[in-house]
């Protein structure tokens, strides 16, 4: 997945060769899964505790600073004893995605070819 | 990059397709060998929050340092600290870090009763460097040296309190992370979780041989040799 560079501006360069061939100038690229963290709502909740924490710590508002610090806290932990923390796009569906955007993108082509 | 990707073979969509283009090829489409492994990674991403924190600890101790002599009349650090006590706390830091070396041996030898005592004598040694930290704090509030009594006080406490602070955010995943190899024994993220941890505690060590040195050791030499 990562990109081949060739040149000093590779994406310019990849632009106007397709467009000076009127179709891509690259062949469809190898697939392969793609490996991604899963959705979590953790970052939102702890932020969400950090705030109360913060605000009771500035006013002394004691008890609630308690609840904040304990909430983030709990929150580490739920988050800490998941079992899965990643998931798989499959190959298929990586390939449809790319595919599909390539084909848009060569109907642009087909559509204002270059004067 | 090796010469696969530039053939660019035709994409593999089954699912049986994809199991032997992974079992035949290492490192298709990745450069020449890859990613870094998900260890290297993980420790990489850890190194880069603790230069974060190292930064914020440089801010303190260059707060304090110029305020170190803006006492407003009120005591000096050497007429506060006591070195025998400080000394004890370094021990007890020091020995912490040693012993939380023995227990990432114990996980790399899989040996749970180890890694879970050892960890344990880390969290005990680093309470006690806490309660003889949270002891010298109080004493010095109530002689009225408390952080409100002069600039001098109020970036002492910040920077040693901030160092206290993190401490104590360290037992707590410690305890944590005693809990998770509990529960889910010796998995690979753990493992990973755990190397972060060390990185964590190795850091902190670091930080107060700082501070021992520029506010301990500094802070009680006579006045003739201070600058």
């Amino acid at each position: 997945m990562l990109p081949r560079v060739t040149s000093d501006e590779p994406y310019w360069d990849l632009k106007r060769r397709a467009r000076e061939l009127g179709h891509f100038a690259s062949a469809e690229p190898h697939y392969e899964p793609i490996e991604m963290p899963r959705n979590s709502a953790t970052g939102f909740v702890t932020a969400f505790f950090a705030v109360i924490a913060g605000f009771s710590l500035i006013w002394h508002i004691w008890w609630l600073a308690i609840l904040g610090l304990t909430g983030a806290y709990l929150m580490f932990v739920v988050f800490a004893w998941r079992d899965k923390a990643e998931m798989m796009i499959p190959t298929v569906e990586v390939a449809r995605l790319d595919r599909e955007n390539r084909a848009a993108r060569a109907a642009v082509l087909v559509a204002e070819p270059l004067s | 990059m090796s010469t696969e990707v530039l053939r660019a073979p035709p994409a593999p969509d089954t699912d049986a397709e994809i199991a032997t283009h992974v079992a035949t090829s290492h490192s298709t489409g990745r450069g020449t060998g890859g990613p870094a492994s998900k260890r290297i990674v993980v420790g990489y991403g850890f190194w880069i929050f603790l230069l974060s924190d190292v930064v914020m600890f440089s801010a303190l101790f260059a707060s304090y340092a110029v305020l170190f002599k803006n006492t407003a009349g009120g005591p000096s650090a050497q007429q506060l600290f006591d070195l025998r006590n400080i000394a004890l706390e370094t021990g007890c830091l020091l020995a912490s870090t040693f012993v939380c070396g023995m227990a990432s041996l114990a996980v790399s030898e899989r040996s749970m009763k180890w890694t879970q005592l050892l960890l344990l004598l880390t969290g005990l040694l680093g309470l006690t460097f806490l309660i003889l930290e949270a002891r010298e704090f109080a004493s010095l509030v109530v002689q009225g040296a408390g952080p409100t009594r002069s600039a001098f006080l109020s970036s002492f406490f910040t920077l040693v309190g901030c160092h206290g602070a993190h401490v104590t955010a360290g037992l707590l995943w410690l305890a944590t992370m005693m809990a998770q190899f509990r529960a889910k024994g010796f998995r690979e993220d753990i493992r990973h979780r755990f190397l972060c941890f060390t990185l964590f505690w190795h850091a902190l060590d670091i930080i107060w041989v700082a501070i021992f040195s520029l506010v301990y050791l500094v802070g009680t030499l006579p006045p003739q040799m201070l600058p």
